[in-house]
């Protein structure tokens, strides 16, 4: 079986999109089937041949087509309604009802229950063909008649059914203008009907006869549809006369009743036969003239002609319209109709401009904000470290920019930061592969949905923000959504042309050279920035060596924007490219020799180097119309990775067995011959040295599109937002023996052997909102994540039996509510549940389950300016914890990626901080920080597994790598030309495998306490110098045991830089 | 890890008793055996490990080292004194391959102080100390011939298992000739040391070194003892004991796990690594299999084969005692108990006819080398499918999804 490409996965995913989007017109079931539209059109041609006076074709067929209508905005509307039925129902958002299969099933067992199983039908079939073809459609009619009846007269229902009357022209589309929830009742309509006479029928013949269809339409309706279905809604006035109107109701008739005279309104609510018209004595005849305007005319209507007004203002109508007065229903309801005007909009509760536009719209980029120091608007707990934090730091590792924020577990595994290891709330921080990783809002991991571990990071140095979403605001940026979400903000256009360049060097040869210079004015703009971080390295290699790195980024931003008061809109293109060449190992040490020499790395690992580049693109359309944001990209990532390193011993003990105990027997030799005191002298002794090579892509398009509206007592800022996202990763590892000699690694075997050759891929299509409804003093915050994901596998290794894996989709709902009360600035107290998800990685079966949880917080904070307390308390009630194979987690190629369950678990803590800002003499201002995190976890199960940082689970174990205890404290004298900080960091014991009690040694992460200084000061007024001290009491931290021995974080580090270009900011 | 491994194959282990247990309890027909006959059969299983197995064996070995220890003492004075070293060298080879063929029986009692300590609990390498094969290296027992530290009173702490042991004996005891195997670069032939040695120097030094190992070995085979000796430390008691706090096995279960990953040496030694890749039967993961075959200067590789599938029986049936065979029985899997019998008889006999080194059959006569490797198969088939199966244990690592 051959697998789709990479390319065909996108195809397939657009495929089915426009499938969807062309569905009305592209089956014989719908009125607006292409054949049925040709042949109105042909009508309508005719019809006007016969009142030809003399004009060109041209004009004839302008006429006849009414070409002018088209582009009104009634038909405009209609047409936009028509698409977002139909992407609703493509995401799932509107459910499809079924034609009532399963009603008529009920039926007939019904019958045959009350009535027992009928004799054989002897009647031909083709009178039982007739009859039944004949009740079809006359109770279908017949029902139609009645709902439509009901939706003029029934209040409630007429303000969903005056979206299909406030056309103010009529075209064939105009039949798909109709609200969803009326679209829901029609389908219901059918299905009732539907099902109930086909369960008769079935009953009575046993499906010895069937309804006459026509390409499996029943035939009547088809007829009557083909023939002057679409001229019904049209501009083609085609009457029958009154004696044929009298029996069946013509298009012009139709169209009589969409007249905007409420007369004509409320008449002819039948579709094809006029007979029950005239029974409820609602029938008129057409005349010899068209109405002199369609519509609503003066009449109220909830909705202006545009789609947010479409949908939403029914509801408000219909709060109205079921209120008996004024009150709280309406209030809340009212205020999600802010564009509308009329009856809906009256004066109280018209839309004012929002308190904070300005503000969010200029931090926002393209996703929530989250203003530093500021209280977030999500459904959650929110953090946002401000570009302020990141210069005063000046760290260019991300994991101590992260260390102060609570909930947020990180583990430096290389001392540089170059692979970060970042998990939230308990969820494990292997390569960040449990977060959802962004940057500006898009996403950052190699594959989210089919490989998460993100082997690569931006440069920090070039971070303007990063904002970390916790709990339900997390469902806002899936598919990882227990822990949480890190958005990582890079530089934007600036509105003026600017530069800065920053210059840096440190301890161990380590340099930085940093810049970036834009040009542009208000309405285009460019930004190229350039970043270049290297160094010699901390570790010491036997035998000597480079243990260092090379790491560049560069960034090309431009846009082009139409500024305006309204509306307002901009293209932007982001083009990104990384690379990192870095002598990095995977080997560490044995304990003993960690404690005598940290920072040593066994001649084993002298091979040993990763190299990857990365290409980014993204093209961007953002309009701003007021209260209305539309926000989209289209973007691609593109990594490719190769990483050679020690991965075992051709035949030898498993290497992170070996380095936990070392000194036994044949281990002895196999660690010396790592150590390269002992030399390869059996093929088992060789030292298999594996590059493993992947390629990693990514593809898709993210609309996101927010209202926001409101006054002082009640507004609300409503998201909306799709992505199709496709993906493939293509591995292909290989291996080749060496032997160690005279403690330096000699070729032994030009043999190079594939030991994996597997693609996978992921499709998804992603649909979420978050309403932010805002009360007064209170909000609500309501979310819902709807994930569609498709993934396949494929494995060729060489030796091992070919596997592909079928195309599995797994659609998934992800629901969420925040409740907040407070006032800005002052405090707050919130609270929120949702839905956690992981997904499945390909290659899973079926049946696999992916992660999931139902996570909880609630907490508060106070903010009255200067000074900011938060404490939240979580609570992750785990369906199934999954565990997701990397090799930096100790699996092997074998369990590459391969996901276990852990059944279930919980994990739950207190996040706390302090800021505050004291204002101390002479403009100096000292800024002293405060963070605590405490998780506590355990399974709930008790099994054994493969994966190796579980092995052998009781209940009650705790999860690997989750500190319980975490801290962060800081003090900063901040001046006006100079500040100096003091930041000092500490977190408890980490197991390495799942375990209770007392952690055994050789699976213990010890705690550790680091302190790092960082001072500034302003030499001119467009330059600044530098000086940060890292780990400043030279602490030596085990940071790894995984995969193969202790590896260290960095030791004492110092940097010094200059920085130069922007003007001292204004204190 | 491995020992974590251990304890989930035995918790396994411990549910399926349990539920047979149960299933038995319940049994109205009455056709299976209680589970207190499960339970008793369990206990006196591991109970006679260590008297009935290991300890008897042991007997049989330390005669053999001692007879090693007095054979090597010969050659070597024989040679202090420039004699004709080849009579007393040849007798000290004879013993060699007499306790040679005791300690292929003990390589499949691989459980306990002589285990790994990687992998197994209460594993103490001892058994690497006396015989480290695959780990072997000729180069450095020839380099450790002509430093001649081996009176030295660290010699045995600050040197590898590559540079002592049986198989460092094998390289004194029976090089072809006075050369070394070291390439030219390493230091004994850089320097010329080796070569200073001369002919008879090279054979004094062999046999006063070959002395000291025996004697080495001698004392580390009754160390082993002593550590079995329920008069001494009394592991056959911490295995019969299993469960009960002081033993390391947390469970009869862990217990009975340890004894399964013992016998599975004739699964992943015997079958693989000695006979399947050697004879090419299975794609061998290095370039250099035949190198790989065991005491290629002393021969008797086939006779390893022997001793291997006697210890395995040995240790399957619990030499007279108790013994998985009866485990089973009590499981109501007298099938199971008769096919292992069945089929270890018939590896005997396919050992039997096997007369070549493998190194030499693996060219000169494959066919009877591969019924050997087939019958072999039959049996750790049977304990890979069947009993794993029947008793829900989870495979060693490297001994599942091979590729037979």
């Amino acid at each position: 079986m051959t697998e789709p490409g990479f390319g065909a996965l996108v195809i397939e995913g657009l495929v089915r999109l426009v499938g969807a989007l062309l569905s009305p017109f592209s089956g014989p079931s719908e009125r607006t089937f292409w054949p049925f539209l040709g042949s109105a059109a042909l009508i309508s041609i005719g019809i006007e041949l016969r009142r030809r006076h003399g004009r060109g074709i041209a004009a004839l067929i302008h006429a006849a087509l009414g070409l002018g209508l088209w582009a009104h905005r009634s038909s405009r509307l209609d047409l936009q309604l028509v698409l977002a039925r139909v992407l609703m129902e493509f995401i799932g958002l509107l459910p499809k009802l079924g034609g009532g299969a399963a009603l008529a099933a009920l039926w007939v067992r019904a019958l045959d229950a009350w009535f027992g199983r009928p004799a054989p039908a002897t009647s031909p079939e083709w009178l039982r063909t007739l009859a039944y073809g004949l009740c079809l459609f006359v109770a279908w009619d017949f029902s139609r008649f009645i709902i439509h009846f009901l939706l003029h007269r029934i209040p409630v229902l007429w303000q969903f059914h005056q979206v299909h009357h406030s056309a103010e022209v009529l075209t064939p589309l105009t039949f798909h203008r109709v609200h969803p929830v009326e679209s829901l009742i029609s389908q219901a309509r059918g299905a009732l009907v539907t099902g109930t006479l086909a369960g008769i029928h079935f009953w009575l013949y046993r499906g010895e006869a069937a309804a006459l269809t026509i390409l499996g339409v029943e035939a009547l309706g088809i007829c009557f549809n083909a023939a002057t279905g679409n001229l019904r809604h049209s501009h083609v006035w085609l009457g029958f006369g009154p004696r044929l109107e009298g029996w069946l109701l013509s298009p012009a008739q139709h169209q009589l009743h969409h007249s905007a005279d409420r007369q004509d309104q409320r008449s002819n609510f039948g579709t094809w036969l006029a007979c029950w018209d005239r029974l409820l004595g609602t029938l008129r005849l057409s005349g010899p003239r068209p109405p002199a305007q369609m519509g609503l005319g003066d009449a109220p209507r909830n909705h202006e002609d545009n789609l947010y007004a479409a949908l939403v203002g029914p509801f408000v109508g219909a709060a109205r319209t079921l209120a008996p007065k004024r009150g709280y229903l309406l209030g809340l309801l009212a205020t999600l109709a802010l564009p509308a005007t009329g009856d809906a909009a009256t004066p109280e509760d018209s839309p004012p401009a929002d308190p904070e536009p300005e503000d969010e719209h200029e931090a926002a980029g393209e996703i929530l904000v989250v203003a530093p120091r500021r209280l977030p608007r999500v459904a959650g707990s929110a953090h946002k470290v401000s570009q302020e934090e990141l210069e005063r730091k000046e760290s260019d590792d991300i994991h101590q920019v992260l260390a102060e924020v609570p909930g947020v577990y990180t583990r430096n595994e290389d001392g540089f930061g170059l692979r970060p290891n970042i998990g939230m709330r308990g969820g494990n921080s292997d390569r960040s592969a449990r977060i959802m990783l962004m940057e500006d809002g898009l996403p950052l991991a190699p594959a989210p949905y089919a490989a998460p571990a993100a082997y690569t990071f931006p440069l920090a140095t070039r971070l303007v923000g990063v904002e970390i979403y916790k709990g339900p605001a997390a469902i806002l940026f899936g598919p990882q959504t227990i822990g949480g979400a890190l958005n990582l903000l890079t530089r934007e256009i600036p509105e003026e042309p600017s530069a800065e360049i920053d210059l840096g060097a440190g301890s161990w040869s380590t340099e930085k050279i940093h810049g970036w210079a834009s040009a542009g004015g208000e309405r285009w703009g460019l930004l190229l920035e350039a970043a270049h971080l290297g160094s010699d390295g901390f570790k010491q290699l036997d035998g000597g060596g480079n243990t260092g790195f090379e790491r560049q980024d560069l960034m090309l931003k431009a846009k082009v924007g139409a500024p305006g008061p309204e509306p307002w809109s901009e293209v932007s293109l982001k083009l990104g490219y990384g690379r990192e060449h870095s002598n990095e190992t995977y080997l560490g040490l044995s304990l003993e020799d960690f404690a005598r020499t940290p920072y040593r790395r066994y001649a084993a690992s002298a091979l040993d180097q990763m190299d990857w580049h990365r290409e980014q693109a993204s093209l961007g359309w953002a309009v701003d119309a007021g209260q209305l944001e539309l926000n989209s990209a289209l973007y691609y990532q593109g990594l490719q990775r190769s990483w050679t390193k020690l991965n075992a011993f051709a035949d030898g003990p498993d290497l992170h067995d070996l380095l936990l105990n070392p000194d036994g027997g044949q281990a002895a030799v196999y660690a010396a011959i790592l150590r390269g005191d002992e030399d390869s002298v059996s093929a088992d002794q060789a030292l298999a040295l594996g590059t493993n090579n992947r390629r990693y892509r990514q593809a898709g398009l993210q609309v996101v599109a927010r209202h926001r509206g409101g006054g002082e007592r009640l507004s609300h800022q409503l998201e909306l937002g799709g992505r199709v996202h496709g993906e493939k990763v293509q591995r292909r590892h290989t291996e080749q023996d060496w032997w160690m000699n005279a403690g330096v690694l000699v070729p032994n075997d030009p043999t190079v052997r594939t030991t994996l050759d597997s693609d996978t891929d992921a499709l998804a299509l992603s649909a979420w909102m978050h309403e932010d409804l805002r009360l007064g003093r209170f909000h609500v915050l309501p979310g819902l994540r709807l994930e569609q994901i498709r993934t396949s596998a494929r494995d060729a290794t060489p030796g091992a039996e070919p596997t592909s894996s079928a195309p599995i989709w797994r659609p998934i709902l992800l629901p969420g509510i925040g409740l907040s009360v407070g006032q800005e600035p002052g405090w707050q107290v919130f609270s929120g549940l949702h839905r956690g998800f992981s997904p499945v990685p390909p290659g899973e079966p079926a049946e696999a389950s992916p992660e999931l949880a139902w996570t909880l917080e609630a907490g508060g904070r106070l903010d009255p300016g200067w000074l900011r307390v938060e404490a939240v308390g979580f609570y992750s009630d785990y369906d199934n914890l999954a565990g997701q194979c990397t090799l930096s987690g100790g699996c092997t190629d074998e369990l590459l990626d391969q996901q276990f369950s852990g059944g279930e678990a919980r994990v739950w803590g207190l996040e706390s901080m302090v800021d505050l800002e004291l204002p101390l003499v002479r403009g100096l201002t000292l800024v002293p920080g405060l963070s605590y995190t405490f998780t506590e976890s355990e399974f709930l199960t008790g099994f054994s597994s493969s994966f190796p940082q579980w092995d052998s689970v009781a209940v009650g174990d705790a999860l690997p790598y989750v500190p319980v205890h975490q801290g962060a404290a800081s003090l900063v004298l901040q001046g006006r030309r100079a500040s100096i900080g003091l930041h000092g960091t500490g977190r408890g014991a980490m197991r390495d495998v799942a375990g209770q009690g007392e952690i055994p040694v050789e699976s213990k992460l010890p705690g550790a306490v680091l302190l790092d200084l960082s001072a500034d000061a302003w030499i001119t007024d467009r330059a600044r110098c530098y000086l940060t001290v890292t780990n400043l009491t030279d602490a030596v931290v085990l940071s790894s045991l995984r995969p193969y021995g202790a590896r260290p974080g960095a030791p004492l580090h110092l940097s010094l830089g200059i920085k130069a270009g922007l003007p001292r900011p204004a204190l | 890890m491995a020992t974590t491994a251990g304890e989930r194959r035995s918790k396994l282990l411990l549910s399926v008793l349990a539920g047979l247990a149960l299933a038995y309890a319940c049994d109205p027909t009455g056709a299976g055996k209680g589970p207190q006959e499960v339970e008793d059969a369990l206990a006196a299983l591991l109970a006679d490990v260590g008297p009935k197995v290991v300890r008897p064996a042991l007997a049989r070995a330390i005669p053999a080292a001692a007879t090693l220890s007095a054979k090597t003492a010969e050659w070597s004075a024989v040679a202090a004194d420039s004699g004709d070293t080849s009579a007393a060298r040849a007798e000290a080879q004879d013993a060699w391959m007499a306790l040679m063929a005791v300690w292929q029986e003990l390589e499949v009692m691989q459980l306990g102080p002589a285990a790994s300590s990687l992998t197994a609990v209460g594993g103490e390498d001892r058994r690497d100390a006396v015989y480290s094969w695959p780990t072997i290296n000729r180069c450095r027992v020839d380099q450790e011939t002509v430093y001649g530290e081996w009176n030295e009173a660290d010699f045995f702490e600050t040197r590898l298992v590559n540079a002592y042991g049986l198989s460092a004996l094998e390289t004194l005891l029976f090089a072809p000739d006075a050369e070394n195997t070291c390439p030219s670069q390493v230091d004994i032939n850089a320097d010329g040391t080796w070569d200073a040695l001369g002919e008879a120097g090279v054979d004094a030094q062999r046999a006063a070194f070959a002395t000291v190992l025996a004697e080495k070995i001698e004392a580390d085979l009754f160390a082993l003892d002593l550590r079995w000796d329920p008069a001494g430390d009394d592991y056959s008691g911490a295995l019969a004991n299993a469960g009960d706090g002081s033993s390391p096995y947390e469970s009869q279960d862990a217990a009975l796990s340890a004894v399964f990953n013992a016998l599975f040496y004739l699964e992943l030694a015997t079958k693989d690594q000695k006979l399947g890749e050697p004879l090419g039967l299975q794609t061998c993961d290095t370039t250099s299999c035949l190198e790989q075959v065991e005491t290629t200067l002393a021969g008797g590789s086939d006779r390893w084969i022997i001793a291997n599938l006697q210890g395995f029986r040995a240790l399957y049936g619990g030499g007279d005692g108790a013994g998985v065979d009866d485990l089973l029985i009590a499981l109501d899997h007298a099938e199971l108990a008769t096919a292992f019998t069945d089929a270890l008889d018939e590896a005997d006999t396919a050992a039997a006819a096997q007369t070549l080194p493998i190194d030499r059959a693996a060219t000169e006569d494959l066919a009877t080398a591969t019924a050997v490797y087939e019958a072999v198969k039959k049996v750790t088939d049977l304990l890979k499918g069947d009993l794993a199966t029947t008793l829900a244990l989870e495979l060693p690592e490297e001994g599942a999804g091979d590729n037979d």
